[in-house]
């Protein structure tokens, strides 16, 4: 299915939205009406063989009447979810065209490509490698959408009868079937309540519905990991299938070689080609992390299909002490090892810190659950913070909501851009519900002073940065003041200055020292360690 | 600032079984200087593989990587626990490394450099009454050398 921007423009959510609320009324009123049956006052008073059977002939009618109740809600859900993501669409579609228009750039609805504007500034070949990096979001935008229409299409066979509605649980306790015909609660800890009623089945038929229900937060950390471990086959599966259709397509251009003369066809397989590997590439990295057979459970916390996952060294609900990384610009799925390394690093020296503490009492957690700045440029932006400020909220209240026995000493550890996505989510109406937050590498944190942060109550702020690290520097202070000025009122830890670029007389800052923080001679790790444990003692960073 | 030192003749790894077995036949010799009833206890640090990335964004496979390797130290009853942290930095000096105390880990502690480039690293904990860890760790090496599956002693007991 193809659909072009001029398309995108015609959609009109409201409209998807209306089908939503119709359905939903609907099931709505088919509940109450088998409720309504189960509280006749007749059937109370009513006895002998007769009421027997009227009783079983009245299980069966709101069986019936659930069962029809649940066929409308699933039309209702599926229309909700296309509403929602053609809201996503619209506004990422927006948003570039803002970004193109900025640029002097414009896009042709029809054809859906990126064309120079009315007025040219820039030299042909600066214009020509814009042209091109906007094309290729555009046309991520695309394939986004026509997932979208196939989403809608798929309502609408539904509510039509052309497709088959999917089975439906039934159970006999009507607060539990009630639960079960209205979306799940968003509030963490109602949906563990309600989460622990359900039956294997209940649960199974919740993720045949909807295969994201393992990023629910809330839900315990091993289904979490069953359901994304599910959908983690389903999406490779998916990005393989996409791949070898772009392969079969044109094995030549799959084999590496490129067209003489280039051409739209080319630009566009290339860009598919190119996003297909990504995401398989993504996806296999996860799966590599989560063989591993070092006797401690690794588990799938979130699973998208937009880049996002998180994965736990430990379980989360079980340890004492959790801790969660939130990686800066540049880290991508593909890449996951490196940051699940720093994870390592970072469970071994809340080890070494307390010798007390068993590997079972630890959890670290590598959080990649927002879209992420590919580079320094990118970093100097705030979008990418605020729009992933909620996620990290909801995944550190549901790992509380689903904790077992006493609370777990909890840590945020942001790296980088990273921090500053841990800043977004204590600030801005968000609350992070942790006991430590740390800032390393730390280009600001959306908040003028530690304090302003909205943490668990006695919550620490720790900061720090290696000497030569020119993260400030790349960002120009846009993301607010570093944490490591006194000003900001965070506890400072000792990190090492990290190597210098040019002559060394200039001592000038250098990229490799915004990355030496998570190695054993580095003192950084060993505070890091220290917070992670739970210690209130660091080590101040010497002039 | 404080000035690391720098390896006199760095080698570095050509094979990760190369940088393992090497930090581990330093860290047995350490032990088998130290005194009798010692052993060096990694079964708490089984996780991972001690492989990690010498750099934040690695730029490929061929980005260099390092191999570390924890331990906890068990030391007969009443060892004295900053006489051994001594004690460890004199055998290193011994084997002509460049000892330092260094500055923003638990003191006391002593860093050995060897002059090939790998480390090893003795610390107190931040609780006194616990016996210190060491760990070694070798140079960086290229990151398509790295191999996940060279498994580790759980526990370094003294030899002879």
């Amino acid at each position: 299915v193809t659909v072009s921007v001029a398309d995108i423009d015609r959609w009109d959510p409201g409209d998807v939205r209306e089908v939503f609320h119709a359905t939903r009324s609907r099931a709505e009123a088919v509940f109450e009406a088998a409720d309504g049956i189960a509280t006749l006052p007749a059937f109370r008073t009513w006895s002998g063989d007769a009421a027997r059977a009227a009783q079983l002939a009245n299980e069966q009618l709101r069986s019936d009447l659930d069962a029809h109740g649940t066929e409308s809600l699933a039309v209702a859900r599926a229309a909700q979810v296309a509403a929602d993501d053609m809201v996503k669409v619209r506004s990422d579609l927006s948003q570039l065209e803002a970004d193109v228009a900025d640029a002097h750039l414009a896009i042709d609805p029809v054809t859906s490509r990126v064309m120079p504007g009315p007025v040219i500034r820039d030299p042909m070949i600066v214009l020509l490698a814009e042209m091109e990096k906007f094309q290729e979001r555009l046309n991520a935008i695309l394939a986004r959408a026509a997932a979208v229409d196939e989403e809608l299409a798929g309502a609408i066979r539904m509510a039509t009868g052309a497709d088959p509605i999917p089975d439906s649980p039934h159970d006999n306790r009507p607060e539990i079937q009630d639960a079960l015909s209205k979306p799940l609660p968003d509030d963490p800890k109602q949906f563990h309540d309600l989460w622990q009623q359900l039956t294997r089945e209940e649960r199974d038929w919740l993720y045949r519905q909807n295969h994201s229900i393992g990023n629910d937060p809330g839900m315990p950390l091993v289904d979490k990991d069953n359901y994304n471990r599910l959908h983690l086959d389903e999406l490779t599966r998916d990005a393989q299938a996409q791949v070898d259709q772009l392969a079969r397509s044109h094995p030549e251009w799959a084999r590496g070689e490129v067209p003489l003369i280039s051409s739209r066809e080319w630009e566009s397989w290339k860009s598919q080609w190119d996003n297909a590997n990504h995401d398989l590439n993504g996806y296999r990295a996860i799966q590599n992390e989560l063989q591993s057979n070092d006797g401690l459970p690794r588990i799938l916390g979130l699973l998208d299909d937009k880049g996002h996952a998180a994965v736990s060294i430990g379980n989360p609900d079980k340890a004492k002490r959790n801790a969660t990384f939130v990686p800066g610009t540049g880290n991508d799925l593909p890449h996951l090892q490196s940051s699940m390394d720093k994870s390592v690093q970072m469970f071994q020296a809340a080890l070494r810190a307390d010798p007390t503490l068993n590997p079972g009492d630890v959890a670290v957690t590598t959080w990649m659950g927002y879209d992420r700045p590919l580079d320094l440029l990118d970093a100097a932006s705030s979008g990418y913070a605020v729009n992933g400020a909620a996620n990290l909220d909801a995944f550190e209240a549901g790992m509380r909501a689903s904790h077992e026995g006493p609370q777990s000493i909890n840590t945020v550890i942001g790296h980088s851009y990273g921090s500053t996505l841990v800043g977004a989510a204590a600030s801005g109406g968000h609350h992070l519900d942790v006991n430590n937050v740390v800032a390393v590498g730390s280009p600001g944190m959306l908040v003028d002073r530690a304090s302003d942060l909205s943490l668990d109550p006695g919550a620490s702020v720790y900061a720090t940065r290696a000497r030569f690290d020119p993260i400030n520097l790349a960002t120009g202070f846009t993301l607010g003041p570093s944490p490591t000025w006194d000003s900001f009122g965070a506890i400072q830890f000792q990190a090492a200055p990290g190597p210098t670029t040019g002559p060394g007389i200039l001592a000038l800052p250098s990229v490799d020292a915004h990355s030496s923080y998570w190695s054993a001679g580095n003192p950084a790790l060993d505070n890091m360690g220290r917070v992670i444990a739970g210690l209130t003692t660091v080590t101040p960073p010497t002039p | 600032m404080e000035q690391l030192p720098v390896p006199a003749s760095p080698k570095i790894p050509t094979s990760q079984q190369e940088a393992q077995d090497t930090v581990q036949r330093y860290l047995q010799m350490t032990v088998d200087a130290l005194p009798k009833g010692t052993s060096l206890d990694g079964t708490r640090y089984m996780v991972g593989s001690g492989t990690t990335a010498c750099q934040d964004n690695p730029s490929g496979p061929d980005a260099p990587v390092h191999f570390e390797d924890w331990r906890d130290m068990k030391l007969p009853p009443g060892t004295d626990f900053t006489g051994i942290i001594t004690q460890t930095g004199e055998i290193w000096k011994k084997w002509g490394w460049q000892v330092i105390e260094r500055d923003g880990f638990t003191k006391p502690n002593r860093f050995g450099y060897a002059p090939d480039g790998y480390v090893l690293q003795i610390e107190a904990r931040p609780d006194p009454n616990q016996p210190p860890s060491l760990i070694g760790s070798s140079p960086c090496y290229p990151g398509n050398l790295r191999n996940d599956k060279i498994p580790r002693p759980p526990i370094i007991q003294q030899q002879g």
